[in-house]
């Protein structure tokens, strides 16, 4: 039976390098389209990709694998080493993109359209993440979803969605503490 | 700003996590999040919370040659893997003459008449030591523990992941050679290397011991007497002539 990705970090934490090797076929498809939403670029996703993967092998041996998920861990690792590339070069955002397949499309963020945004929600396998994200109202739940997935500031929603910047940060923090209350209540 | 405010500690986590912070705000948090386990903390539970959200974004192959860069990048092609005083006492004739001695230590003291004079030579470097191999209930080896004779730091070094339930903690216990109860030595830290001190210097503490063990405790104060069954056990020996 194949091991987990749970199980595979814990023996790179052991500095396993076939186990490094195994964990990467394992993960790095789904964490590289992670860094790809974020940066648009898949060179300098793949940069990105790289230096996570040098942190995922350095800090394992810190990892304790009770506190998170391994995939939730290598996630956040990717998302910042991102985030960190995308601050220090903002993409440029074009009207339209092309995927690898040659197909063009219009770019989500600058025509305001939820759509493509809604529809990652309604893949997102967490039911109660779903749940909670779906009873936030329409415009602080769409800021929230801007934020995640195409790892905007505050500054930049605020041009994005034409709000003033007080408005976009109120929307955020309201928006994060209605989840946070209703995960909770979930929880309870 | 407050940072000791729980509520603003639990906004600029959920915020940090989130990405919506700016460059400088996002590197004065990552400072501080390195100095203080509670935001640390909080930006773990954040992180639980919304990383799902990234499992419903398309997956990408990487190039054929990333994986190719990575490990050049780590040293796993072309320079030699990192050398440490475990990984040297794990080579496998390093490591046969070590369990020799070990064995020999513990039982028949006739370590001098049983290795080869050359070999004897080559484990001589080795600082004396208590070291103990624990293993798990199958027998497969779990854990390395090695402590300097007159050192008040042991270390160890997991072979096996070592995870214990929640809300409970690894506690590494010396077991007497006479046969009287066991006594309470440290928390093993949660990283697969690691080390942490000791209340006397190992010559104190081991000196009359036979055996190590260790067992998982609910977290706290170190317990008088190991309440569970024995998570990883083995004997300890005196690594010197």
């Amino acid at each position: 039976m194949a091991e987990s990705v749970d199980q595979l970090l814990a023996r790179v934490a052991l500095g396993d390098q076939a186990a490094f090797r195994a964990l990467y076929a394992a993960s790095a498809s789904r964490l590289l389209g992670v860094a790809m939403r974020l940066i648009g670029d898949k060179a300098r996703a793949e940069d990105a990709l790289q230096e996570s993967f040098v942190a995922i092998w350095n800090q394992a041996g810190k990892y304790a694998a009770h506190r998170a998920q391994a995939m939730t861990w290598m996630t956040a690792i990717v998302r910042n080493k991102a985030i960190d590339s995308l601050r220090a070069t903002p993409k440029e955002m074009p009207l339209t993109q092309t995927n690898d397949d040659g197909e063009e499309s219009s770019h989500d963020v600058a025509d305001h359209n939820p759509g493509p945004l809604q529809s990652l929600l309604e893949r997102c396998a967490d039911e109660r993440l779903r749940h909670c994200l779906g009873h936030i109202e329409e415009s602080p739940r769409q800021a929230l979803l801007m934020a995640f997935y195409d790892g905007l500031t505050h500054q930049e929603l605020a041009e994005r969605l034409a709000t003033p910047l007080g408005t976009i940060k109120a929307w955020v923090r309201r928006g994060l503490a209605r989840l946070q209350t209703c995960l909770q209540g979930a929880e309870a | 700003m407050n940072y000791q405010r729980p509520e603003l500690r639990d906004r600029l986590a959920s915020e940090y996590v989130l990405g919506t912070l700016h460059g400088q705000a996002r590197a004065r948090f990552e400072k501080l999040r390195r100095q203080d386990a509670l935001l640390d903390a909080a930006v773990l539970s954040w992180e639980s919370r919304l990383m799902p959200l990234a499992g419903s974004v398309s997956s990408l192959a990487p190039s054929p040659e990333l994986l190719t860069r990575i490990e050049t990048r780590l040293g796993f092609r072309g320079k030699p893997e990192k050398q440490s005083w475990f990984a040297w006492l794990l080579k496998p004739a390093v490591g046969w003459v070590a369990a020799g001695l070990f064995v020999g230590v513990a039982t028949t003291r006739l370590v001098d008449t049983i290795i080869p004079p050359p070999q004897t030579a080559q484990v001589a470097q080795l600082p004396a030591s208590y070291v103990g191999v624990l293993s798990d209930p199958q027998g497969k080896a779990g854990l390395l523990v090695s402590s300097l004779r007159h050192g008040r730091t042991v270390d160890i070094k997991q072979l096996q992941p070592v995870i214990p339930p929640a809300g409970q903690q690894a506690v590494l216990w010396g077991l007497p050679k006479n046969g009287s109860a066991p006594i309470a030595v440290g928390i093993l830290p949660k990283t697969s290397t690691g080390s942490f001190t000791l209340p006397a210097t190992s010559e104190v503490l081991f000196a009359e011991v036979g055996q190590l063990g260790v067992t998982y405790e609910p977290v706290g104060e170190l317990p008088k007497s190991p309440s569970q069954p024995w998570a990883f056990i083995g004997h300890c020996g005196k690594f010197w002539m």
